[in-house]
């Protein structure tokens, strides 16, 4: 049976990566930030570059004395190197079946899948290594973390190959997460959310537990943002759901108070835990949700308020 | 609670349309395939009771507007009792045509048709609801308000009508329903308010079946607007005697002669009158008794023979029957007038003629009448006869009449004119000295028209009396020359031979007229009308040389009868019939001399009128409505002698015949018309509230609409999501 070749370039949009190649530069002070700003890397990288001198003080690893200016003024000086990133991203793909739910333009897995291959095309760029876990309430799917121009493409043809279905887990996946990654990274959750935000905050507890980074790319559909609906609608759930027939115009604004309260209790857990949260809306361009979520992150670094 | 429009009820079933449109909504719903069922599912948690609540408060409302709105338009009404606590204005309007025409005068041995009538009515106003306008048309030859504008004080009413009288007229039922379509269409008080017309009458057949008229298509209009109710208060019978005329068979009463009056009786009725005994009254008094035998639906004629004492003024003769069943029509009236001395001035225009037998001779002998044998007066009139030149010395006030006989030449034509102005008569026989062309130009051509035809040439030789022309037996019905009409008379006429005479041209003028021709057609006698008084132009003289005319027997009858009928003068009639105009003249200086009218007893008052001046040096005065049927008498008290005495009787040939129509005819003859009916005993509750149902309270369940709805507003709006 043909494989069916994986159109890259859907999920690669010239448009949003000619937006995003502007960015380049950017992007790279960004993952700097990632990897070094917000976490020095736990692991001694390949590119190491001698950046300055400095006298030796208590403390001071001793293997990194500089025994030539020894031997020449008799001090001890040791070598002071700029550390370039090396990090692993992990990205945890949700392709539960609410993923499926759109008003009009693209699905929110659609839009996930934009989001996660152009994040993959960032990093691999950036020489980093990033890999895939697509699951909904089980981990259906995992890519392992690779540096390859070529990876890219295999992420793209597994996210294109993915099937949505069942329920979303996120907890569950967060937990086998943490559990499974033994190298530190960074873990990237692109999900419409649609699970307990207790069991969601338990499992970023457990991803930063374990060292680990997290960033929650929230994706929802305009339409479930603000419930525009009229007239009499009847609510056929994703999920196994049952069918709700109802006026949404009188339940409007219980409705988002709901979701305020959803999207309020993420955010709280984010912060506890030191993640960074996003909203993306489908509505909203890919590039403007990923350009201004790295802005922000950049502006936050610039004014330390990136907590190593 | 009734409604008026049951029908309409049915629309309260739209009260299920929010319901059905719910249901029909709740088919019609848009599938949305919904990912964040979670948040949805805890919204309608929190919020499905409320929303529930709210959609049936709103629908119950909706429902309840609908529904009011029907029971609004099916127009609920309540009794008078239910109504008390809404505060009551009934919004009805009501007219009640009660006919006071005579048939309604009949009785049935406890109370007349009108007693009844009125009872009835009494009785409807008594139904009414506070609030209801009520106006009253009472209506027999005319129709009329007599209590004015409508009122809503149902006392007032029901005490006024037991002032309203019946009259003697006729039932025009049409003048009546025009008058109250006018009500309906004009007055405020009916325009917007829901409109009852009761007719209350005996529902004489007469009224019903004048041909031509408008009377369907008026009561169709008045169905149209207003809710009709009938009440018949006949009592079905027809049986009734009338005397349906009294006249004499003369136009002229003469003093001291015989004279026949006739009473006819009619029978309208299905059975035979045997031996109606009819009653001759003259002023007062009985003078005689006949009895008759009048077939069923037939007539009989009582005639007597009177001889009428010499007396000046009018003789009130009545005929009179017991019948009892309708009183009015059981008695008629006669008003006489009796010239006991006409006195009549002749100016002879040859006083000193050779010839014996000159005009004045013949006008004399034919005007002083004696009893050959106690050479007493016989007829009416009293003539002296003066040389035509000593006319001037005479008073002409004390004639009634002036003859000018050939005289050569009229002196003083303008007093003359005066004199026929004022009621007195001229007659003019000119002859050989009557000069033509002098008469036309002094008493035609002039400022005096008197003369009623060019005189023109004479014609024929009264030497030749072979050739003669007489006079026409037919054309005769001027009231002198009538008395000819008759077989028996005709001959008188057919002797008359003239061998001469002038050629009249009658003027092309108002009141000239007629009064007998030649056989060949050409004028004899022609009248002139002037004022009050009367002209007569003669185209031969009054003596045997141009005719043999005067030494006929026609002669005195002819002129005899002139000078009763110019003693009459041109004056409003004395016999009229109910519901005509009364008139007569007062000499000017008697003007400011009270006028008391005295109209018939038991109904008739007694009141003052005024006379007006004329132009003819006369003061008229009017009776402009005689409702009722009797002698009407207009006297002025201080003024001896100076009485007025007029007859007025039904028009029996309507009123008499009590033939009466049913509901069943109005309802083939007018398809469609719409009406209760009630007879006379029937339940005049059930006839006022049966078709009314009460008063309306349409505007409870229309205000309950708008209070719902605005209630429906303010909760939708309130309840309105926020965006």
């Amino acid at each position: 049976m043909p494989v069916a070749q994986p159109k890259l370039s859907k999920y690669l949009d010239p448009k949003i990566l000619s937006r995003i190649g502007k960015l380049e530069l950017i992007a790279r002070l960004v993952v700097e930030g990632f990897m070094a700003g917000a976490h020095r890397s736990p692991y001694h990288g390949f590119s190491v570059e001698f950046a300055q001198h400095r006298e030796y003080t208590y403390g001071d690893d001793p293997r990194h004395i500089d025994w030539k200016i020894y031997g020449k003024s008799g001090r001890y000086y040791i070598k002071q190197y700029d550390v370039e990133t090396n990090f692993t991203a992990q990205i945890l793909h949700d392709a539960s079946e609410s993923m499926l739910y759109s008003s009009g333009g693209a699905t929110k897995l659609e839009y996930a899948n934009y989001l996660t291959a152009s994040l993959a095309y960032l990093i691999t760029s950036q020489q980093d290594a990033v890999g895939v876990g697509i699951f909904n309430e089980g981990l259906e799917k995992f890519i392992e973390p690779r540096q390859a121009a070529g990876h890219v493409h295999t992420i793209c043809s597994e996210l294109e190959r993915a099937e949505p279905r069942r329920k979303t887990d996120i907890g569950r996946i967060m937990h086998e997460f943490a559990d499974r990654i033994r190298r530190r990274g960074i873990v990237i959750v692109v999900s419409d959310l649609l699970d307990d935000p207790e069991r969601i905050m338990a499992g970023l507890s457990h991803l930063r537990f374990a060292g680990h980074e997290a960033i929650l790319m929230h994706v929802m559909d305009p339409f479930e943002l603000e419930f525009p609906f009229d007239g009499l609608i009847k609510f056929r759930g994703l999920e196994a759901y049952p069918e709700i027939t109802c006026q949404p115009r009188m339940l409007r604004h219980s409705y988002l108070e709901e979701l305020n309260r959803h999207i309020a209790a993420i955010r709280r857990a984010c912060e506890r835990n030191n993640c960074d949260y996003v909203l993306a809306s489908t509505a909203q361009p890919v590039e403007v949700a990923l350009f201004g979520y790295l802005t922000s992150r950049i502006l936050r670094r610039r004014k330390g308020r990136v907590k190593a | 609670m009734a409604f008026l429009n049951p029908l309409l009820l049915g629309f309260a079933a739209l009260g299920s349309i929010p319901v059905i449109i719910h249901l029909l909504n709740r088919s019609r719903f848009r599938v949305v395939v919904w990912a964040a069922m979670e948040f949805l599912l805890r919204a309608i948690k929190q919020n499905q009771r409320r929303i529930q609540l709210r959609d049936i408060i709103l629908m119950i409302i909706r429902c309840a507007a609908i529904t009011a709105l029907a029971l609004s338009l099916a127009r609920p009404t309540v009794n008078a009792e239910g109504l008390g606590f809404l505060g009551g204005r009934s919004g009805f309007a009501a007219l009640i045509l009660l006919d006071n025409s005579m048939s309604m005068a009949c009785s049935d041995g406890k109370e007349t048709r009108f007693d009844a009538a009125r009872r009835i009515a009494r009785e409807i106003v008594g139904r009414f609801d506070r609030g209801t306008w009520v106006g009253v048309i009472l209506f027999s030859d005319d129709a009329s308000m007599p209590l004015g504008d409508p009122s809503q004080n149902l006392d007032f009413v029901k005490q006024e009508m037991d002032k309203l009288k019946q009259s003697d007229g006729i039932t025009n039922l049409e003048a009546a329903m025009f008058l109250a379509r006018e009500v309906f269409e004009r007055k405020r008080e009916f325009v917007a308010a829901r409109k009852e017309l009761y007719l209350i009458s005996d529902f004489q057949a007469s009224a019903w079946k004048e041909p031509g008229g408008k009377l369907a298509e008026t009561m169709r209009a008045l169905d149209e607007m207003a809710a009709l109710r009938f009440v018949n208060v006949g009592d079905g019978r027809r049986d009734n005697l009338a005397v349906r005329d009294l006249r004499t068979t003369d136009d002229f009463v003469t003093p001291d002669a015989p004279t026949a009056i006739v009473a006819e009786i009619r029978n309208y009725g299905d059975a035979d009158a045997v031996a109606v005994p009819v009653d001759l009254i003259v002023r007062g008094k009985p003078a005689a008794r006949l009895t008759v035998d009048v077939p069923a639906g037939g007539t009989a004629a009582a005639c007597f023979e009177h001889k009428f004492a010499r007396a000046d003024g009018v003789f009130e003769i009545a005929a009179k029957i017991d019948d009892h069943r309708l009183p009015n029509d059981d008695v008629r009236h006669l008003a006489a007038e009796m010239f006991s001395d006409i006195r009549v001035l002749v100016a002879d225009g040859k006083p000193g003629d050779d010839e014996p037998r000159t005009e004045g001779f013949y006008l004399s002998r034919s005007l002083n009448l004696a009893d050959p044998e106690t050479e007493a007066r016989v007829g009416p009139a009293s003539a002296e006869v003066v040389p035509h030149y000593r006319m001037g010395d005479r008073n002409l006030s004390n004639y009634r009449v002036i003859i000018l006989a050939d005289v050569p030449e009229p002196s003083n034509p303008a007093m003359l004119e005066r004199f026929v102005r004022a009621g007195g008569g001229l007659v003019l026989f000119p002859g050989d000295q009557a000069g033509n062309d002098l008469y036309n130009r002094k008493m035609l051509e002039g400022n005096v028209k008197l003369l009623p035809a060019r005189i023109g040439a004479a014609s024929g030789d009264e030497e030749k009396r072979e050739s003669y022309v007489g006079l026409a037996a037919s054309g005769l019905e001027h009231p002198v020359m009538r008395f000819f009409d008759s077989p028996e008379n005709r001959p008188l006429l057919a002797e008359v031979k003239f061998f001469k005479r002038y050629d009249l041209e009658p003027v092309s003028e108002e009141g000239v007229s007629v009064v007998a021709r030649f056989q060949d057609g050409k004028p004899f006698i022609v009248e002139r009308r002037l004022g009050s008084g009367f002209v007569w132009l003669a185209a031969a003289p009054a003596s045997a040389r141009w005719s043999n005319f005067p030494a006929q027997c026609a002669f005195p009858i002819v002129i005899n009868r002139a000078v009763q009928y110019m003693a009459q003068g041109f004056l409003p009639p004395r016999n009229v019939r109910v519901g005509e105009r009364l008139a007569g003249f007062v000499p000017l200086e008697d003007q400011a001399v009270p006028l008391i009218l005295t109209e018939p007893a038991p109904r008739g008052g007694r009141r003052q009128i005024e006379a007006i001046p004329t132009a003819d040096r006369r003061a008229m005065f009017e009776v402009p409505e005689t409702p009722f049927a009797g002698f009407y008498r207009v006297r002025q008290d201080k003024l001896k002698g100076a009485e007025f005495s007029f007859a007025v009787n039904p028009r029996c040939e309507k009123e008499s015949d009590l033939a009466a129509i049913g509901a069943e005819y109005i309802r083939s003859n007018m398809p469609g018309l719409e009406f209760s009916w009630m007879d006379r005993n029937g339940d005049v509750r059930a006839l006022v509230e049966g078709g009314r149902g009460g008063t309306e309270i349409w505007w409870i369940p229309m205000f309950a609409v708008f209070l719902l709805l605005a209630v429906e507003s303010a909760l939708a709006a309130h309840w309105a999501p926020r965006t």
